[in-house]
């Protein structure tokens, strides 16, 4: 109740505000996610990366230096140093250097001083050294700052032959992986991003309809309803919104319920109240007679009684409508119930030129509350009874249905009512125009139509041929709302 | 015959008590529960009639305390509460009958009678006699001056429920209710041509028999208020 006081400007921020956090953490959340995911995921890869590339070096270096010992093995060392220049200044090729015995190079660039046997990692100088700042060529350029892996053999006549490569080669491939990832998983991270908020977007988006919804609702407008997306495959949102608009029917009704009875109240109960005062009032008017005041207190005490009668109808539906009847449901044997309703009325029906017929199999089950049942009946076969001539023929059915359900029926032969009016008939005080002078409040089947609905059984009116048949159709004991 | 009435309403309770007076029977007064408790537990009453909402302490607790008090003194409940529901709930709580406001006096009056001279274990007599009319539960038949009587199975019920309450008027509301179990009104006659039927079967009976012997029970109708069986 407080929050409809409320003033709109106050309410209205606090709500943006909390789906606005709602999605900042969704955000950030899915953000924490996918560092966490890829970091791992790059991490794995470089450490992949990073061993092959530093073994496939030293076995390639292996490879070429015994090709090179074969080839200086079988040549001349001139003829040798020659073939593995040539080799070697393939683009694929190695650095390299020979020297001869006495440590004096023969061929080859290949940088540093003398060499450690075997593998080595030779680090040229980060600054140009003096006699190179003259010599501003490229090569001079690339031999600052270089690492260099290098296998070192000393030959069988005391020559050394020495392959290198640059490890820069691989930190190239590396940083190459780096760039490609970093762009790759940023780019990644950006659509999943966009395509993830759009989308708790569009859910906020629709839980907030919801609370619209609801707050029309609560600013007295009771007929708007929570959209649906999809009634046959209703995600989690739409049977959320099904439940709101479930609820919304089941106050609306209440509420037109409500309605209805103190409508129903003033429009019937006004009339007998007028027809009352007006009764007294002439009486009052008229000379003082006791007979003549007795005669009016009579007719007043009368008018009381069907005042009273609707009354206390009308409360009985509005209660049952509610669905506040109390509700101790037991299994009854609807064809004895019936049998019983019928024997009472049947020595009244005989006095009134009826002909009365009961047909029902030895027991029919229904879940339901005893006086509830047999006042339906009562209703039905009174209301069969008043609004036939005398000679017509009731006949009381209950009969075993599918599923283990019960049918009664109340049939007549008697002038039957049209097929537009027949749904009118189970309205409040609702009367065929040739009933208006028969005794009755217009209540009965409305009643019936009450006590149907609490027990879950539908009822319906249909043309007997002629006359008119009332089925109410109980749903198996198993099936019970109760 | 002394009656309580525990009632709030100072007009209904005003009418009850003048009503009772007027029949014959003292009354006492309370004006909420805790009165009504303290003179139900204090005094000895014939029947109760008491309102189902007081201040104080409702109905249904004023009944309780009383049953558990071991006090059996008949009550009727009095309410403005009319449905289904409610009516098991106070005949569990322990009274002994139930009256929907508003209601006339004849009826409250019938009631009072019938529940205050309910003889004890009434259930235990096996026949019932009524001037020349006897009346067997056990075989279920009934006996004008020795000759039987063909009664159907309501017919009986009603005859029965009319025989126990023999010189006191009952309601056609009681009938409804003891007879048939019907707490409604059922629209039609049914008491009505129930009783002209009874009426009509002794009355062939007694045509046959010869002058001079006992004119017999006679079932009569008590405009206003309901049936009365009399002895003679």
């Amino acid at each position: 109740m407080r929050a409809i006081c409320l003033p709109r400007t106050r309410r209205f921020p606090i709500r943006v505000a909390h789906l606005r956090s709602t999605r900042a953490r969704v955000a950030a959340a899915l953000v924490v996610l996918f560092v966490l995911a890829f970091g791992c995921s790059g991490l794995a890869t470089w450490a992949a990366l990073s061993q092959p590339v530093d073994e496939s070096i030293e076995t390639r270096l292996r490879r070429e230096m015994t090709l090179a010992r074969h080839i200086y093995a079988a040549h001349p060392m001139a003829e040798a140093a020659r073939l593995i220049q040539v080799r070697e200044e393939r683009p694929a090729g190695f650095e390299f250097r020979l020297t001869d015995p006495a440590g004096r190079t023969v061929v080859g660039d290949l940088p540093g001083g003398p060499l450690d046997p075997d593998l080595s990692t030779v680090q040229t100088p980060q600054t140009k050294s003096p006699q190179n700042i003259t010599d501003d060529s490229d090569e001079a350029d690339e031999d600052v700052g270089r690492r260099i892996r290098v296998l070192a053999e000393t030959l069988p006549d005391g020559a050394q032959l020495a392959l290198g490569e640059d490890l820069g080669r691989s930190r190239e491939l590396k940083s190459l992986f780096l760039r490609t990832f970093v762009l790759t998983s940023g780019a990644a991270l950006m659509i999943a991003l966009a395509a993830a908020l759009s989308y708790v977007s569009l859910l906020l988006g629709r839980i907030e309809q919801i609370a619209r919804t609801a707050d029309a609702v609560s600013g007295r407008d009771l007929g708007v309803r929570a959209p649906v997306r999809n009634h046959e495959r209703a995600d989690d949102i739409d049977r959320l919104a099904l439940s709101v608009n479930r609820m919304l029917d089941r106050i609306a009704g209440l509420l037109a319920s409500v309605r209805q009875v103190s409508d129903d109240v003033a429009h019937d109960l006004r009339t007998p109240l007028a027809h009352l005062k007006q009764r007294v009032e002439t009486a009052l008017a008229g000379p003082p007679s006791a007979d003549l005041y007795r005669v009016a207190l009579e007719g007043a005490s009368e008018k009381i009684d069907e005042v009273l009668a609707t009354f206390e109808a009308l409360l009985s539906i509005a209660e049952m409508e509610a669905g506040s009847a109390e509700a101790r449901p037991n299994l009854l044997n609807l064809a004895a119930i019936a049998a019983d309703v019928v024997e009472a009325y049947r020595p009244s029906a005989e006095d009134s030129g009826h002909r009365l017929e009961f047909e029902a199999p030895a027991s029919a089950t229904v879940m339901g509350q005893r006086p509830l049942i047999t006042q339906m009946i009562a209703n039905l076969l009174a209301n069969a009874l008043i609004h036939t001539p005398a000679g017509a023929s009731v006949l009381v059915k209950v009969a075993r249905a599918e599923a283990g359900g019960a049918r009664l029926s109340v049939s007549d032969d008697g002038p039957g009512v049209a097929a537009e009016e027949r749904e009118l008939i189970f309205r409040r005080f609702y009367r065929l125009d040739r009933s208006r002078t028969t005794p009755g409040s217009g209540l009965g089947l409305s009643l019936v139509s009450a006590i149907a609905s609490i027990h879950g059984a539908k009822i319906e009116a249909a043309d007997a041929a002629p006359g008119l048949r009332i089925a109410v159709d109980f749903p198996s004991p198993n099936e019970h709302p109760n | 015959m002394k009656v309580l009435v525990v009632e709030d309403d100072a007009e209904t309770s005003a009418y009850v008590a003048r009503g009772l007076k007027e029949q014959g029977h003292s009354v006492e007064a309370a004006r909420d529960g805790r009165d009504g408790l303290f003179l139900a537990l204090d005094q000895t009453f014939d029947v109760v009639v008491m309102d189902r909402m007081l201040p104080g302490m409702d109905g249904l607790s004023l009944i309780k305390s009383l049953r558990a008090g071991g006090v059996e003194t008949p009550v009727i409940f009095l309410t403005a509460l009319g449905g289904v529901g409610e009516r098991v709930e106070g005949l569990e709580a322990g009274a002994d009958d139930y009256l929907v406001k508003p209601f006339s006096f004849a009826e409250l009056n019938a009631r009072v009678n019938a529940l205050a001279r309910r003889p004890p274990f009434r259930a235990e007599v096996a026949t019932l006699q009524v001037g020349a009319l006897e009346l067997n539960r056990l075989q279920r038949t009934v006996k004008l001056a020795g000759k039987p009587l063909d009664l159907k199975p309501k017919e009986f019920a009603l005859l029965e429920y009319l025989m126990q309450n023999a010189g006191r008027v009952v309601t056609r509301t009681m009938l409804l209710e003891h007879v048939w179990d019907f707490h409604f009104d059922p629209k039609t006659t049914i008491v009505e041509t129930h009783i002209s039927r009874i009426r009509a079967k002794i009355e062939a009976e007694r045509s046959d028999e010869t002058a001079g012997t006992p004119a017999g029970p006679q079932l009569l109708t008590v405009r206003g208020a309901g049936y009365m069986l009399a002895a003679d």
